[in-house]
């Protein structure tokens, strides 16, 4: 009985009371939410109540009990099956309630009702709104709480269980119609349709906003939200509430409007208008909207507003134009659990539709079973919708359903959205290797491993291989547009893009590895021309690039078919010809399904290959093996070099073998390389990148591409050698050789990054090599076991010669005084361009011989840098043999080298054969006492025989070390008949230094004696305040012995008072006490500023003057007993201080 | 900085084929329909400019008389109108002064920003009805922002929508 694109209901006859002879009309109607209840309200007041047997024929209804329940034709029934209750409004303006088991109840205290509704607020009683007409000009609105009574102890009847309705709210609106058409609970105000009017009703307080038309007393709890006019009144007004969003459908004519609780329109208008006939009751269920009119019942998505689905009545059963009908939907608000369906946003439950005598119930369909169906209609893009409502409630029907489309998307091609049905799919739902079948060349390994097809539900044909698939796809192309080119639908997305297929696209740009942009060549990336192999035709199909070894596959296949003779006709590379002259639109309409076809298999394999990314590193794939050999060879068919050779750089288990023709006939030896490196074969990956670095092995691309390849396997290589977890110390020995020969560095570093011994190592490095001394240094400094003196001394050697052989003219020594001197040669070095190299050179000799930095300054030279290193190793080491090293150096220009360890020799070559005094005088500072300075000097004055003695550098070191050298040294040097003019030169800044020198001595012989008078004066002072104290001393003022009391010691001048002047200050000591409060006594105004008042008393006051006068006079230190001293200054209101 | 979308609700009015639903098409989906079906009710779009921060909630409402009646539930709360005339009909401006006049009287926001737009301004060169400086001048008087425009031509839709926005 359904039409429509969509199953969201069924529909089954459930009464059929024609046949009855004194049968009344239907006039009311409800169903529970499980659809197991019905009750009918009849004309003649009687309530019947039906069970509901569901069985394999589908709903039958079976009459339980039956009651008269009213005096009139019942208008309106409410079910409240947590309360067990039932409601019922009739025809007299009663409203009952009833007992749902007895059906026995009263009748609520009112009258004239016309409406009634139920609401369950949450942790509340139910609600129950009942719309009375008392007048012909009003409408009054009460809500009644439907509250349990309170158990007691004895058994209470039926009728004693029901609720005690409790008033909560009321409200009085003006209205004239004849009565209340429909009510319902939006929020927590009533949506009332009255006459042609919405209201919305507020019964508990004013309604939200400001009245739209009401006025006058009570406005303010009501507002009219429209009135409908007069040229839309040929529909009824009428609504529906959807209580689980707070909203309601008002119908006017045509348009079905959602209001809000604020009675604000939300979304678009639901149009009626497509009905063909005059909608007649309304009834929501879930997300569903059943718009009931003599035609059908139709079905309405309530958030798109589209019209899914269209449910007949039945042959013969249509109800008769004009006629009532009924609709019911169990009470969302009842409180109750809905099993029955989940789809959008509500509980989708059982709708019962009635006419005058028969009566429909309408079942909800599950998601599944309408995704089920609307797959089977290839209706993907409502399916989808549905499958993805599903994933996001982790129903698990919806990724069984994402499987199936996929599958059946993939069946028609259409690759993107089926790749973006399979990313939502888990590996327990879709195992990747179900999609073997589409490549069986690629995968005959894992044929056997390959997880049993799954049906799903049974909507797909197994998949055929990806070229039969894109056969039958561009066959029936054919068939459906025979004069287009089939072009239509080539790389564009279809609608259904919009859900689970627009995701695809969103992710593929998430995957950086995998963005198969067209410019996926790059370094090492063979453009997707045809490779040398391709025009081999007796290779096998795995080693035919670019898919075409698929091709040929499916060529075979096909060969009888029209589709498959055009392929072979197609080139074999897939790159488009141009028709030949005279082929006409034949040739183009071929050549056209060409390029169709070419986009489609592009297409697969993109997504295919982006899916087996994503997937591959989710827990749970089967035959990983075949998951990561299949996307690698796909990846190849791109043509995706940098891809394929980004794939193998990452762990993965593809099977070399398998994979291994195809990369050589790409010529994708790195990546093949990588794969072996990675499988433990490091022989077969470092003979591979051997062979690409020597440029054997070459792709047909440009030199410079060649040249990055060649670069980039050196670099592996020597990646793959320096890493001794993959590669053994033997296959490292067997290329060392060729990697020295390849480069130096990349072998000095594999050679440091790896603990080997050195006698394994040296007899593979040439001794002319720099990489021998370098791979010494490292042995020598890492001191290892294997570094013995042999090594230290042989890197001194080599190192020397490394030295010579970067500069020869340091082969040959300089004769003594040969060099020029430091500032003549600093001279001469200011024109040239390394000046400051050499500089940095001379300098680094002076730091270097008094032990300075090791480090080549900023300029210097590779030479020097390895001098420095020499010489360091000279001085660290302590293991060489000083010897050997020394022949090795004896003859050569290294004079700094080889000096270090002779101190005579060493001066002698600094300040001789290099006239490079600084540096001598430095070396002097550094190794040799002060005595021995002399010995330097000597040099200077008498270098040798045939050297004139250098005056100059005598006097600088005179200057320099001129506290430990006499100047006699040089004047008994100068040669007696020397004239005067001649030596000033000599004389002069020696004697102006010495001059200096006297000057400076004496001084610092006169600050000291300063210094000294200074220390003699304190020392006297302190001398002065000494007291000695024995047990002989007595109290000059008491008179007894202190002895081994507390006494106190005043120094001269520690009174204010018995200063002479302003210097007079008090110190620390026992009476500082008494100055301290002396001052205190002055900054508080008191009478005595100046020292001890006198005491009243006559002989205290003597005593104070007395000690005033002896403090004032600078006599020795006054000591009392502190008594005393207690007196004293009680006498002249100062404080006890502390004793000494 | 991230700054919050300010929602506007914007009403479109006007006489029957004045091309309300093809603006807002035109503004909303870049899209124009020769044939346009005519509106029931009202359709409901939503369209955010982000440079500006506003999310407009646009009601396109029926311009059929019999729908009048509709009119105040959906231009009620609007902070903005866009009251549309179609240049070639004469009748329509008369009809949009009318919803000016209405939306004067009953939308008590003082700040209702409205636009008069005369659509199909393609068609002016040869069946303009409605002068430009007539329209002009009683929106000056009226306080109204003016454009003409063109949902087929895509001619200062954006720029009506952004003018709103703006305001």
């Amino acid at each position: 009985m359904a039409s429509g694109s969509r199953t969201a209901f069924t529909t089954a006859l459930l009464v059929d009371r024609r046949q009855q002879a004194s049968s009344a009309a239907i006039t009311a109607v409800a169903v529970d939410q499980q659809g197991l209840r019905l009750y009918l309200g009849l004309e003649d007041g009687v309530l019947e109540e039906h069970a509901i047997l569901h069985g394999s024929l589908g709903p039958r209804a079976s009459l339980a009990a039956r009651k008269h329940a009213a005096k009139k034709a019942i208008l309106g029934i409410h079910l409240l099956p947590a309360q067990g209750l039932v409601v019922l409004l009739s025809e007299d303006g009663v409203v009952q309630l009833l007992d749902g088991d007895t059906l026995e109840g009263r009748a609520l205290p009112l009258r004239n009702a016309v409406a009634t509704c139920i609401a369950s607020p949450p942790g509340r009683p139910p609600r129950l709104a009942v719309a009375a007409k008392p007048s012909k000009k009003a409408i009054r609105f009460m809500v009644f709480e439907l509250a349990q009574p309170a158990s007691s102890a004895g058994h209470l009847s039926p009728l004693q269980q029901l609720p005690h309705p409790h008033l909560l709210g009321q409200a009085e609106v003006p209205d004239s119609s004849p009565g209340v058409h429909s009510m319902g609970w939006v929020g927590g105000q009533l949506a009332v349709c009255a006459g042609m009017r919405y209201l919305l009703v507020s019964p508990f307080g004013p309604v939200g906003s400001a009245a739209a038309g009401g006025s006058g007393p009570g406005s303010s709890q009501w507002r009219e939200l429209l009135a409908v006019p007069e040229e839309l009144a040929y529909s009824p007004a009428m609504l529906a509430p959807l209580p689980d969003l707070g909203r309601a459908v008002l119908v006017v004519g045509p348009a079905g409007i959602v209001v809000d609780a604020a009675g604000s329109p939300v979304g678009s208008t639901l149009r009626l208008e497509s009905l063909g006939a005059t909608p007649r009751a309304l009834a929501a269920s879930g997300a569903f909207l059943l718009v009931v009119s003599e035609a059908a019942i139709h079905v309405f998505d309530r958030d798109s507003g589209a019209e899914v689905q269209r449910l007949g009545f039945g042959p013969g059963l249509r109800p008769a134009p004009g006629q009532r009908l009924h609709a019911a939907a169990a009470d969302g608000a009842d409180g109750s659990s809905a099993d029955g369906g989940e789809a959008g946003g509500g509980r989708v439950g059982c709708v019962v539709v009635a006419g005058r005598r028969l009566a429909w119930l309408c079942l909800p369909v599950s998601p599944a079973d309408q995704a089920r169906e609307l797959l089977g209609q290839r209706e993907y893009e409502a399916a989808l919708e549905l499958v993805e409502q599903g994933l996001r409630r982790g129903s698990p029907w919806a990724q069984v359903a994402a499987a199936q489309a996929a599958l059946l998307l993939l069946h028609e091609c259409r690759f993107e959205e089926a790749v973006g049905c399979l990313e939502q799919c888990s590996p327990p739902t879709f195992q990747p290797s179900q999609l073997f079948p589409l490549f069986p060349t690629y995968t005959a390994a894992w044929a056997q491993q390959v997880p049993g097809q799954q049906q799903y539900w049974g909507l797909h044909a197994p998949l055929p291989s990806l070229e039969t698939l894109i056969s039958r796809k561009l066959a029936s192309d054919r068939v459906q547009y025979p004069g287009q080119p089939s072009g239509d639908s080539s790389g564009q997305p279809s609608p259904t893009g919009g859900g689970l297929g627009l995701k695809l696209g969103s992710s593929s740009r998430s995957s950086s590895l995998f963005a198969l942009e067209s410019s996926s060549g790059g370094a090492g990336s063979p453009p997707a021309s045809p490779s040398p192999t391709a025009a081999a035709p007796g290779g096998s199909a795995a080693q035919q690039p670019h898919g075409r070894g698929q091709q040929q596959h499916a060529k075979q296949h096909e060969q009888q078919t029209e589709v498959a003779a055009a392929e072979h006709r197609a080139p074999q590379n897939g790159a488009l010809q141009p028709p030949a002259a005279g082929e006409g639109p034949r040739a183009q309409q071929q050549q056209q399904r060409d390029a169709r076809r070419e986009h489609l298999q592009r297409q697969a394999w993109e997504g295919l290959a982006q899916y087996l990314f994503r997937v591959r590193m989710l827990d749970g794939v089967a035959c990983l093996e075949g998951v990561d050999t299949l996307l690698l060879l796909l990846l190849a068919d791109l043509g995706a070099a940098r891809q394929v050779a980004a794939f193998a750089a990452v762990p993965n288990r593809v099977h070399v073998a398998a994979v291994e023709p195809r990369l050589q006939a790409e010529q994708w030896h790195h990546a093949l390389a990588t794969l072996h490196a990675a499988r433990g074969e490091a022989d077969v990956a470092l003979r591979i990148w051997r062979q690409v670095a020597d440029g054997r092995l070459a792709s047909p691309a440009g030199p410079a591409v060649q040249a990055a390849e060649r670069r980039e396997a050196l670099e592996s290589a020597a990646a793959l050698l320096r890493d001794p977890a993959t590669c053994p110390e033997s296959a490292l020995v067997g290329y060392l050789p060729w990697l020295l020969e390849a480069s130096q560095p990349a072998a000095l570093g594999v050679l440091t990054a790896r603990s080997l011994m050195p006698a394994a190592v040296l007899p593979l490095l040439p001794p002319e090599s720099d990489v021998r001394w370098q791979y010494l240094a490292h042995v020598v400094e890492a001191g290892g076991p294997g570094a013995g003196p042999a090594l230290h001394t042989e890197l001194a050697t080599q190192l020397a010669a490394a030295i010579l052989r970067a500069q020869p003219a340091l082969r040959a020594a300089a004769p003594p005084g040969s060099g020029p001197s430091p500032r003549r040669r600093a001279r001469a070095d200011a024109g040239r361009s390394s000046a400051a190299g050499r500089r940095a050179s001379r300098a680094s000799v002076a730091e270097l011989v008094s032990g300075g930095s090791l480090e080549p300054g900023p300029g210097a030279g590779a030479v020097d840098a390895m001098r420095l290193r020499l010489r360091a190793h000279l001085e660290r080491s302590a293991a060489l043999d000083g010897e050997a090293v020394l022949r090795s150096l004896l003859g050569t220009a290294l004079h700094e080298e080889l000096v270090l360890g002779d101190h005579m020799s060493a001066l002698r070559v600094l300040a001789v054969t290099l006239r490079d005094v600084a540096a001598a005088e430095a070396y002097a500072r550094a190794h040799l006492r002060p005595a021995d300075y002399r010995a330097l000097l000597l040099l200077v004055l008498e270098p040798g025989e045939g050297l004139e003695p250098r005056w100059e550098d005598a006097c600088h070191l005179i200057t320099a070390l001129g506290d430990h050298l006499d100047p006699q040294e040089v004047l008994r040097a100068l040669p007696p008949g020397m004239p005067l003019p001649a030596a000033a030169p000599v004389l002069a800044p020696m004697l102006r230094d010495r001059l200096h020198r006297r000057r400076v001595a004496a001084l610092a012989k006169n600050l000291h004696r300063a210094r000294l008078a200074v220390v003699a004066g304190a020392q006297c002072d302190g001398e002065a305040r000494h007291v000695a104290v024995d047990e002989e001393r007595a109290c000059p003022h008491c008179h007894l012995r202190l002895g081994g009391k507390v006494f106190v010691v005043l120094q001269p001048g520690m009174l204010p008072g018995a200063a002479a002047g302003p210097t007079a200050a008090p110190r620390p000591g026992p009476g500082s006490a008494v100055a301290a409060s002396e001052r205190q006594q002055q900054q508080q105004g008191g009478e005595e500023p100046e020292g001890l008042r006198p005491p009243g008393d006559d002989s205290m006051a003597a005593a104070v003057r007395q000690l005033r006068q002896q403090l004032a006079s600078g006599q020795a230190p006054q000591v009392m007993c502190y008594a005393c001293y207690r007196r004293l200054a009680g006498a002249a209101s100062l404080p006890s201080t502390a004793p000494a | 900085m991230i700054e919050q979308l300010v929602q506007s609700k914007l009403v479109l009015l006007g006489e029957m084929g004045s091309g309300k639903t093809s603006l807002v098409q035109r503004f909303v989906r870049g899209q124009y329909f020769e044939n346009q079906e005519s509106t029931i009710g009202a359709s409901f779009f939503t369209k955010t400019i982000p440079e500006k921060h506003v999310k407009f909630e646009i009601w396109d409402t029926a311009g059929q008389e019999r729908y009048h009646s509709l009119a105040p539930m959906y231009y009620r709360g609007a902070a903005a109108a866009i009251v549309v005339y179609d240049v070639t009909h004469p009748a329509s401006f008369e009809r949009a002064k009318k919803w000016v006049w209405e939306l004067r009287q009953n939308v008590q926001n003082p700040n209702l920003i409205i636009a008069l737009v005369g659509n199909k301004v393609d068609l002016a060169e040869e069946a303009r009805a409605v002068p430009e400086a007539d329209a002009r001048t009683y929106a000056a008087e009226t306080g109204l922002l003016f454009f003409e425009a063109s949902a087929m031509t895509n001619v200062n839709v954006v720029e009506l929508f952004d003018e709103v926005a703006d305001k």
